[in-house]
């Protein structure tokens, strides 16, 4: 006899930052992201996993604090309970802080799904000095408790075992019972009465479960009453609405303050009865709640906040330094042998000036980005960010944003090295529609990954002294015109209220050097992969329009001409003769060499000019001249349309084959600094424009995505009219005070 | 603008923030005006109602005692309420009503 294979659905949920995610990344193998900071997580995301032959499907949702529908993330959890019914919710509750995680179990208890607790971070409560009796909870709420460090994966074997046990005795949903109060308890028994006999959602919802939420007026559950039955739903409805008032009258207060008050009260009795012990005094504040006093004083803490960002910019730039110049001197050894391998030709034209320049030029920052990434992930991991949206709210406030808009900007690059298609994901988070808009359209402001190499090499090249000053105000300006841009956006045509921002803040938490490394390594990854892939491709066509049309056959007869006369005029034979002879020989073999130089170089210059490219940007030349940008940065910033990332790499391209007075090859920053064309203010005016022109194509389609076409539309026109004229008043400034 | 989202009035507590709050009767000023750090005793909550039920659901109801971290004075702050601190913005903090 074969026993048939077993298939189970287990959910994973709880509060925000409780450790669910990195419970499903540890039991499923997969990287979701992990932050220290509560709504990380805004999707269900569903992962597998084979247990003996069993196949579990886990789904991470969204963390929540009830199950009543105030918002989005409670929606899609509550949703998938009682629409998909899993086997097992596995509740992951903060042991360190088991009061407010119990809350939401309360309400899982009441709808009556098969529990199993998962009592995550035992580690932080030891060094609180709390302990849990695991046993004694798993008695006193008749579900499964199994401690576990989901960071290490202690105990997850255990918690798998439980939660299959239940998976395999398929028992009924069976909500509890608690009790809240005189005149609630008789109300609520009253509508159960309603519920049952007329079998009112009943195939959703148990009862009791129903008619509690009908108490705490949960609008979705109000719409499918009214959906189901009118007649019921207005009777129900009615029954409430008395109670209420007749609440509101003598206590002053709408059901669902005495809901959460009761739900409360039976936690701190269950709690009372020896689950819970604390070795240290109770209301002693923790360490956390220490570095709070000083890291969010109003004095100390933006001066903290500066500091730091001044230091990981230093640290950045002086650790990645060496590693970059590796990078380069490599990709120009590839480029020369690969160059000597071929013959001349387009395949060899393409190899090194398309692919290896291209992709090169973008790899060639990996050091840099990764030296960024991990100090970004410090900050995360430390919960440092947290107290950054705290201590921003407030700016915030006044431009018309919100503090959940400050995560989105820092992972769309806030605080230099994100990526705007996070960023605009991450907006989720924000409920009110106008202020979600407004964080939306600004994010790409800020400066990503892609602009980095950019930033760095303009920045390295003409203020190689004072790199990570330059680098904190590029940093600042960005906030500033993301937030005037906010604002402008608030009082035009997204003028609404603003919302209130209410967040839990997380405790400090050494990071671990092993999560350090794989959100380090996953955004570095991300970046090599987009070089590999969608850079490799606009590299490619970049190389193809700064290559096609080549030169009229005419002309490209009238170089070869040239050449073959400087070869008539130096003949290459040398005789073996000493003395002053063979002295002027050698001069003239020089001479010679550099003539043909010359001749080469002219005819590239030719060539790009004739190219498609090359037209492009001569024809948009005498606009762009109003900002300093001759017509080989047009073509680089036309490539930077597709992707920023290509900026550095089409800007290398076009200066090499254009640049007519070289004397020999030179790196991309000595050239600048070399060129006629470029000095600080042509550089902070190219910066200018850079930061702020039209988002990236992925970012264009990610913002359509997430609202509408139109307002992607918006966003690229709006944003590079004004990064003009924006370059237009810095380069016209900057000339007539000469700071040239 | 914020009035507004406030406006409607979820019926934590009475506007003149002497009224009868929790079970039991207090008088107390807004949050917001609070100088010191240290435990208080929430009176009221006004506001949007679904606002006041997510509040309530953190932890911060009527009756409910609570722990200032950092003293509000006219800015946002933080509260230790049932184990975890929360950050509270400052319009939120005029709504609510704590013991003086
Ligand atoms: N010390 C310790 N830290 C943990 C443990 N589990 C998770 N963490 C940390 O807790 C933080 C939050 O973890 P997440 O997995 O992102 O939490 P989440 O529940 O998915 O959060 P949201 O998606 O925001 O709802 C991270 O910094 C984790 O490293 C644990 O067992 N011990
Ligand atoms: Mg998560």
């Amino acid at each position: 006899m074969t026993n048939p294979i077993q298939s189970y659905t287990f959910a994973l949920a709880g509060n925000p930052n409780a450790g669910k995610t990195t419970l499903f990344n540890h039991l499923t193998g997969a990287r979701q992201h992990v932050g220290n900071y509560p709504g990380i997580t805004v999707d269900r995301k569903e992962g597998y996993l084979n247990d003996n032959g069993r196949k579990i499907t886990i789904v991470d949702l969204p963390g929540t604090y009830s199950l009543t529908a105030y918002s989005a993330e409670e929606l899609v959890a509550r949703d998938f309970l009682v629409n998909e019914k899993p086997e097992v919710v596995i509740n992951i509750v903060d042991a360190s802080n088991l009061e407010r995680n119990l809350y939401l179990t309360t309400q899982f208890l009441e709808l009556g799904v098969p529990l199993v607790i998962a009592l995550n971070m035992v580690d932080v409560a030891k060094t609180r000095g709390i302990t849990v009796q695991a046993e004694k909870l798993e008695e006193i709420l008749g579900v499964p408790v199994v401690p576990i460090v989901a960071r290490s994966g202690l105990g997850t074997r255990a918690l798998l075992d439980a939660a299959c046990r239940i998976a395999a005795e398929g028992n009924a949903w069976q909500p509890l019972d608690i009790s809240y109060g005189d005149d609630l308890d008789a109300t609520i028994l009253r509508l159960v009465e309603v519920i049952t006999t007329s079998r009112f959602l009943t195939a959703r919802y148990p009862a009791r479960f129903t008619a509690i939420k009908y108490l705490e007026n949960d609008e979705q559950i109000l719409d499918r009453g009214r959906d189901e039955s009118p007649a019921i739903a207005a009777e129900l409805e009615a029954d409430v609405a008395r109670v209420s008032q007749h609440l509101q009258k003598t206590l002053n207060v709408f059901p669902e303050a005495i809901i959460a008050d009761h739900r409360y009260g039976y936690l701190k009795a269950v709690l009372r009865d020896g689950v819970i012990t604390h070795a240290f005094d109770v209301d002693r504040l923790y360490t956390s709640d220490k570095i709070d006093k000083v890291v969010t004083n109003r004095l100390l803490g933006p001066l903290i906040m500066i500091g730091i960002l001044l230091g990981l910019y230093q640290f950045t730039f002086s650790w990645s330094e060496i590693p970059v110049v590796w990078m380069e001197s490599f990709f120009g050894w590839l480029g020369a042998t690969v160059e000597n391998l071929l013959a001349e030709g387009p395949l060899r034209s393409l190899l090194v000036s398309g692919i290896i320049d291209g992709v090169g030029g973008v790899l060639g920052f990996v050091p840099l980005i990764l030296f960024m990434f991990f100090g970004i992930a410090v900050l995360e991991d430390s919960g440092y960010l947290a107290r950054v949206a705290y201590m921003m709210d407030r700016v915030f406030r006044s431009f018309g944003l919100h503090g959940s808009s400050v995560m989105p900007f820092i992972v769309s690059g806030g605080i230099a090295g994100g990526c705007a298609v996070p960023g605009v994901m991450a907006t989720r988070t924000l409920r009110s529609p106008k202020e979600r808009m407004a964080t939306l359209l600004t994010v790409p402001f800020m400066n990503c990954g892609a602009k980095l190499p950019v930033l760095a090499l303009l920045i390295g090249a003409f203020f190689a002294d004072h790199r990570a000053l330059m680098m904190f105000l590029f940093t600042m300006l960005a906030w500033l015109v993301a937030l005037c841009a906010a604002k402008f956006l608030r009082l035009t045509v997204l003028r609404g209220e603003s919302t209130p921002f209410v967040m839990e803040l997380p405790p400090y938490r050494f990071p671990t050097l092993r999560g350090l490394l794989i959100h380090t390594w996953e955004r570095t990854w991300q970046y090599i992969k987009k070089a590999g892939t969608v850079i490799l491709a606009i590299s490619i066509l970049l190389w193809a329009m700064m290559t096609y049309p080549g030169l009229p056959d005419a002309e490209q007869q009238n170089y070869t001409e040239q050449r073959q006369q400087v070869m008539a005029a130096y003949p290459e034979t040398m005789d073996e003769q000493g003395g002053v002879e063979a002295k002027h020989q050698v001069d003239a073999v020089d001479e010679r060499a550099a003539l043909l130089a010359a001749i080469d170089r002219e005819e590239s210059a030719a060539a790009l000019r004739h190219s498609a490219a090359g037209r492009i940007g001569l024809a948009l030349e005498s606009l762009s001249r109003l900002a300093g940008f001759d017509w080989r940065t047009n073509i680089a910033l036309i490539g930077g349309f597709a992707a920023k990332e290509v900026i550095v790499s089409t800007l290398g391209t076009a200066y090499s084959m254009g640049d007519v007075d070289a004397e020999e090859s030179a790196s991309l920053s000595k050239r600048l600094q070399r060129s006629d064309d470029w000095n600080r203010v042509v550089a902070v005016a190219a910066l200018v424009f850079i930061m702020f022109y039209a988002p990236c194509f992925v970012t264009v389609a990610c913002i359509a995505k997430e609202s509408s076409w139109r307002w992607a539309a918006f966003s690229m026109t709006f944003n590079t009219i004004f990064a003009f004229g924006l370059a237009v008043l810095v380069y016209q400034v900057g000339t007539i005070l000469g700071l040239g | 603008m914020v009035k507004k989202w406030f406006g409607q009035g979820c019926g934590f507590g009475r506007k003149n923030h002497n009224g009868r709050c929790g079970l039991k009767a207090c008088s107390g000023v807004p949050l917001s005006a609070k100088r010191t750090c240290g435990r208080t005793k929430v009176c009221s909550i006004t506001g949007d109602r679904k606002h006041c039920a997510r509040l309530a659901a953190m932890g911060l109801y009527p009756g409910n005692e609570i722990e200032l971290v950092s003293a509000p004075d006219g800015e946002n702050c933080l509260v230790r309420v049932h184990g975890g601190t929360i950050s509270i913005d400052r319009d939120t903090l005029d709504h609510i009503v704590v013991t003086d």
